[in-house]
């Protein structure tokens, strides 16, 4: 079926008119849907996330339609009106915004489809059924007590940071410091954001080696940043840097295996997604999910020891 | 006092009558001690632990506390089975066990040559490690916040201000418990302590970060 814009809209115009009650619990029968909303999948943690969803949801017979919203807020928002038109049961969302993103599920609430967030928290609870989250802290310490240990406690390093906007940008940081921190012979010379991108974590590092080039390490918020910041490295004929990454990417296992990046943090990303469809397909069935609405999964330290054993964002 | 059926404009009032960084939302689901304790929107996670340690925590603590000597053999056997029977995990898939534990016995080693300071403790007198006490100043893990079943991640606005609560309840064990604590002469030492642990997988090690601790002969 295909809808035009106009008709998308009008669907929206009304669904949101129509005052819908609390959504009925109900069996999934074929025709139920289940829209899967992520990050651009670009990024391969985000297609993870999809395909983890997407596979859960048709094994347990749902429909489902995958849509990405680019980290944009607007483009957000139209997803969600698009998945009210479309009658969505639910939606699985890994969101474009802590703050921005609590109106459009809010919407999508009051039209009777519950949300199901991953990865990324919103700034508000009550209005989301779950929110299933890597414990980025305990995993940001994990990966700095590693680093710590690689430095010899001691030496120059630099911070990759994420986007903004991103709660998990700030708790990973956060979460990196509480550790390192508390070394005083490890030295910060330079934090910048590379926005979660490799080719910006690639500008951003050449720049940071030319003003510091007795650097010894860098740990960045994330895996694509790591291999942005790798590449310089090695492109500068850099190696000997230790650097240390967050996420547990199949680029970023290929490089600790071949001796480049020296550790990650694996998120079970894909099982988050598993878990969030279930999640819905259970309230859906019985209107709860037998769950707390925030819920935290640990992650793993991932080495050379281990990282044999990773992929696709899953420990075998 | 039980708040369980509190009306919001009960909270409100407790809230205004000058609860400073702490409201009471609603009663414990598990194993707790009452209410719930959650922060305020940008609250001072500080201030909460404070208000929080002498009342809820410590006490907490001592009585669900179980003896290492027990519990480390328990855990052994069955992770899961100790876990029910002396532990505390949120229900959340993959969440950790989290025990409350007293130690009484001898420090074996330890390493105070790192910020990360530890000594090696054996409770069972075959003069080999059963566990490792945090001494600090880097006092690693969330354990202390994770072991309150009173505490829940989603009473708190988002994951910086959980950690941060984690941190301030780690920061007040070092200075309330760890940090008068000689660092020199410790082997050999006989040792009381009362602290908390974070089983992840088997054959983890128990590393301990205490809220009390002696040394019988300092």
């Amino acid at each position: 079926m295909t809808f035009t814009r106009r008709t998308l809209l009008a669907g929206a115009a009304l669904a949101v008119s129509v005052v819908i009650p609390a959504a009925f619990p109900a069996a999934a029968s074929a025709a139920d849907l289940i829209a899967i909303i992520t990050p651009s999948h670009d990024n391969p943690f985000f297609k993870a996330e999809a395909v983890g969803a997407q596979k859960k949801a048709e094994e347990l017979g749902y429909e489902t339609i995958v849509l990405v919203h680019d980290d944009d807020p607007n483009k957000q928002s139209e997803l969600f009106d698009t998945a009210i038109a479309r009658g969505a049961k639910a939606i699985i969302l890994d969101n474009a915004g802590a703050d921005a993103t609590v109106a459009p599920v809010k919407r999508a609430k009051e039209a009777g489809i519950p949300s199901f967030l991953i990865d990324r928290e919103i700034k508000e609870s009550g209005i989301a059924i779950s929110q299933i989250v890597s414990n980025n802290y305990q995993g940001a310490q994990l990966g700095a007590e590693e680093f710590v240990r690689l430095m010899g406690e001691e030496g120059k390093y630099a911070e990759l940071l994420g986007r903004e906007a991103d709660t998990n940008a700030g708790i990973r940081s956060a979460g990196y410091h509480d550790i390192v921190d508390q070394y005083p012979d490890m030295e910060m010379v330079a934090q910048q954001s590379a926005n979660w991108s490799q080719t910006e974590a690639y500008e951003k590092m050449e720049t940071i080696l030319q003003a510091n080039p007795d650097i010894k390490g860098v740990i960045s918020g994330n895996d694509t940043m790591a291999m942005g910041a790798w590449a310089a490295l090695e492109a500068a004929g850099r190696s000997d840097v230790i650097v240390v990454g967050f996420d547990g990417s199949n680029d970023v296992r290929d490089s600790i295996l071949k001796g480049g990046i020296k550790a990650t943090v694996l998120q079970p990303a894909y099982r988050q997604a598993e878990l969030a469809v279930e999640q819905a397909d259970q309230y859906l069935k019985t209107g709860s999910t037998g769950q707390d609405e925030k819920q935290l999964m640990d992650c793993i330290l991932i080495t050379g020891d281990n990282a044999g054993d990773l992929e696709t964002f899953a420990m075998n | 006092m039980i708040f369980r059926d509190a009306t919001p404009a009960v909270c409100i009032a407790l809230i205004l009558t000058g609860l400073a960084g702490c409201k009471l939302i609603k009663n414990a689901s598990e194993g707790g001690d009452g209410e719930m304790v959650s922060g305020k929107s940008g609250g001072n996670m500080t201030a909460l632990v404070d208000e929080i340690w002498d009342a809820r925590v410590l006490p907490h603590m001592r009585d669900s506390a179980t003896d290492l000597a027990t519990l480390g053999p328990a855990i052994e056997a069955d992770l899961d089975a100790a876990g029910e029977a002396h532990g505390y995990r949120p229900s959340s898939e993959g969440s950790p066990w989290n025990f409350a534990v007293s130690v009484k016995g001898e420090i074996v080693s330890a390493k105070t040559d790192t910020r990360a300071a530890t000594a090696d403790v054996d409770v069972n007198g075959d003069g080999e490690a059963d566990a490792v006490l945090q001494l600090g100043p880097v006092i690693r893990g969330t354990t202390l916040r994770d072991v309150l079943p009173f505490i829940d991640f989603t009473s708190f606005t988002d994951q910086i201000e959980f950690a941060q609560l984690s941190r301030a309840l780690n920061t007040k064990a070092y200075e309330t418990a760890l940090e008068g604590l000689p660092r020199e002469s410790l082997v050999g030492q006989p040792v009381e302590a009362l602290g908390a642990f974070t089983v992840r997988g088997k054959g983890d090690a128990i590393l301990i970060t205490p809220v009390e601790m002696k040394l019988v002969r300092q």
